[in-house]
């Protein structure tokens, strides 16, 4: 197994190579130098600034040289500092990264809770009144705007009833409380965030059991744990779905560059101070050193996912396991 | 499932095409003593903050929203196919640098890469369009690739090479004939999602640009007068969801039906 996961790996850094190429590629499509952006908008900037920021960027250098030389930065983990506060772009990344991962975290947990035992019913009651609902359900599901239900539930929970809060993740005065009350606080504040994120993926996920349950329930195997008079319950969920779930942990390392995506769409929304809402606010300001840091780490995060995937994957599966001692 | 999705789809285009005579008012047209207006026998889905008809800037916005999806749609079939083709036809290291490529580009969070380069070059519709197009080819190329690689196999295609059939006359004449059907579905599919992303770039401030309306920018009204005017909100959702859910209906629908 081991060495499979060397060849996974090693397969990944010429896509990180690409990746980098792509990133490079896009930053160098706007016209005119990055630096002018920043110094023409900002008067603020002199032009000593200016000269300064051209060369430590090295943009009166060829192409090549500057690719190689930002590349080789970006290695190390420098990705520059922030044309808006002059703030190290890693350090502005970290701060951001917890609050959309506990967002995408949470709700990654309640689509799991609810796809799975959702499309492990639906399946075994193939063409039940149950599964065609769910099916229907899942289609609607589908092809509602994440952020149209972002913008009700905030309509509704938020204005029209006032349950919830509608924006960032704390009270005003919320860090003066008692240490269990800011926690209530702040769980108010995840739910509406949490919840629409959850029900943006929820129809895919439950997708995605129902139709890698079908298959595994094919299975002969399946047939004998039945013909041996096993109860249903074991069958499915003892049997069946840890095989039907094996599909699912590659899904979920796909996953990550929409649900990171995602959250550019609904921290601007909720207003919550996460990765995804820094890259949109960099966009706006063409803070070029901060996009091309979350971009790189968003794919760098992308390929990683892949890469644990692929190992969950070894790990659960025996065939995989065993394969190269045979 | 093929017929409803049709007549969803129909009926929006339908409302697209027929706006001028649908609704008799002006979308740009601005009133401000008819600002926020409920819907009405006048103004049957209200009126934006400017007092501008909610139900034109729908149907006009319609015009814009699916122009924006299948031409975008169009460029990533076009590119999707191409690189599908090339690389299951040739095989050997061009196949394994277009596949990287894929790798690479199915690495980013795509609305990323996609609000940095509309950022950049400006958004206006045309960029729009290309951009959203060149960031979701990759899954069509894919799924030529491995429709190539099963159909070279296949003796009608051994024979046209044994009869010393050119390249591009095996890839166009019998490879791309053979392959049409999931290629049909997937691009249904792929317009309804270039309709979401557009929708979504345009509600963050960075698509189509008012005063020219969208579905996506008109939410943007929608959410600045939340709480005032529901219907700000609630119809240009739904007529995104609409035409979302027509797309997944008949691509679904076409894939049962040539059970790709």
């Amino acid at each position: 197994m081991g060495r499979t996961l060397l060849r996974q790996f090693l397969s990944l850094i010429p896509t990180f190579l690409g990746i980098t190429v792509v990133i490079f590629a896009v930053m160098h499509l706007a016209p005119g130098k990055p630096t002018d952006i920043v110094t023409d908008l900002n008067v603020k900037v002199s032009l000593q600034a200016k000269e300064q920021l051209i060369k430590l960027y090295g943009l009166d250098r060829p192409l090549h040289q500057q690719y190689l030389s930002w590349f080789k930065r970006t290695l190390k983990g420098d990705f520059g500092r922030s044309f808006r506060d002059g703030r190290p772009v890693s350090v502005k990344i970290l701060e951001r990264i917890p609050v959309t991962l506990l967002i995408n975290g949470l709700a990654l947990l309640i689509i799991l809770g609810v796809s799975i035992p959702l499309g492990v019913a639906s399946a075994a009651k193939e063409g039940s009144f149950f599964d065609h609902a769910v099916t229907f359900l899942v289609f609607i599901g589908y092809a509602v705007p994440t952020f149209w239900i972002a913008l009700l539930a905030l309509d509704f929970f938020g204005v029209r009833l006032n349950w919830l809060p509608v924006s960032g993740l704390s009270s005003l005065g919320a860090d003066r409380l008692p240490i269990w009350q800011r926690l209530g606080d702040l769980s108010r504040h995840l739910i509406l965030p949490v919840g629409v994120a959850a029900f943006g993926d929820l129809a895919g996920y439950s997708r995605y059991v129902r139709a890698s349950m079908l298959d595994v329930l094919r299975q002969d195997y399946i047939r004998t744990a039945r013909a041996k008079g096993l109860p249903e319950k074991v069958v499915l969920y003892r049997h069946a779905l840890g095989n039907a779930l094996l599909p699912l942990v590659t899904i979920l390392g796909l996953s990550i560059p929409g649900l990171l995506g995602g959250s550019v769409i609904f921290e601007s929304i909720f207003a919550l101070p996460g990765m995804g809402r820094l890259f949109y606010d960099s966009v706006m300001s063409r803070d070029y050193p901060v996009i091309m840091g979350i971009l790189v780490l968003g794919a760098a995060l992308t390929l990683l996912g892949n890469l644990l995937a692929d190992i969950a994957y070894a790990l659960a599966d025996p065939r995989i396991r065993y394969g190269e001692r045979q | 499932m093929t017929l409803s999705g049709l007549v969803l789809l129909g009926a929006m285009l339908l409302g697209a095409s027929l706006a001028p005579w649908l609704s008799q008012a002006d979308p740009l047209e601005i009133r401000l003593e008819e600002a926020l207006v409920c819907p009405s026998y006048s103004h049957p889905l209200g009126t934006d903050q400017l007092g501008r008809d909610l139900l034109s800037r729908m149907l006009y916005g319609a015009r814009v929203s699916l122009k924006v999806g299948f031409i975008a749609v169009g460029v990533a079939t076009l590119v999707g196919v191409m690189i599908g083709l090339i690389a299951g036809y040739w095989g050997g290291w061009v196949d394994g640098l277009l596949m990287r490529l894929v790798d690479v580009m199915l690495c980013f969070p795509s609305i990323f890469l996609i609000l940095a380069a509309v950022a950049f070059l400006g958004p206006s519709i045309l960029n729009l369009i290309v951009i959203i197009g060149l960031t979701g080819w990759m899954g069509l190329a894919r799924l030529v690739r491995a429709e190539v690689l099963t159909l070279k196999e296949r003796e009608f295609i051994q024979a046209a090479q044994v009869i010393g059939a050119s390249p591009l006359r095996i890839l166009f004449r019998h490879l791309l004939p053979n392959a049409t059907a999931p290629i049909l579905v997937s691009a249904t599919l792929g317009v309804g999602s270039a309709i979401l992303v557009e929708s979504a770039l345009s509600f963050l401030g960075i698509g189509v640009q008012p005063p020219i309306p969208s579905w996506g920018n008109i939410l943007t009204e929608g959410e600045a007068t939340l709480g005032v005017a529901w219907w700000l909100t609630l119809f240009p959702g739904l007529a995104i969801f609409w035409v979302i859910l027509g797309c997944n209906l008949l691509g679904e629908g076409l894939r049962r039906m040539w059970r790709t």
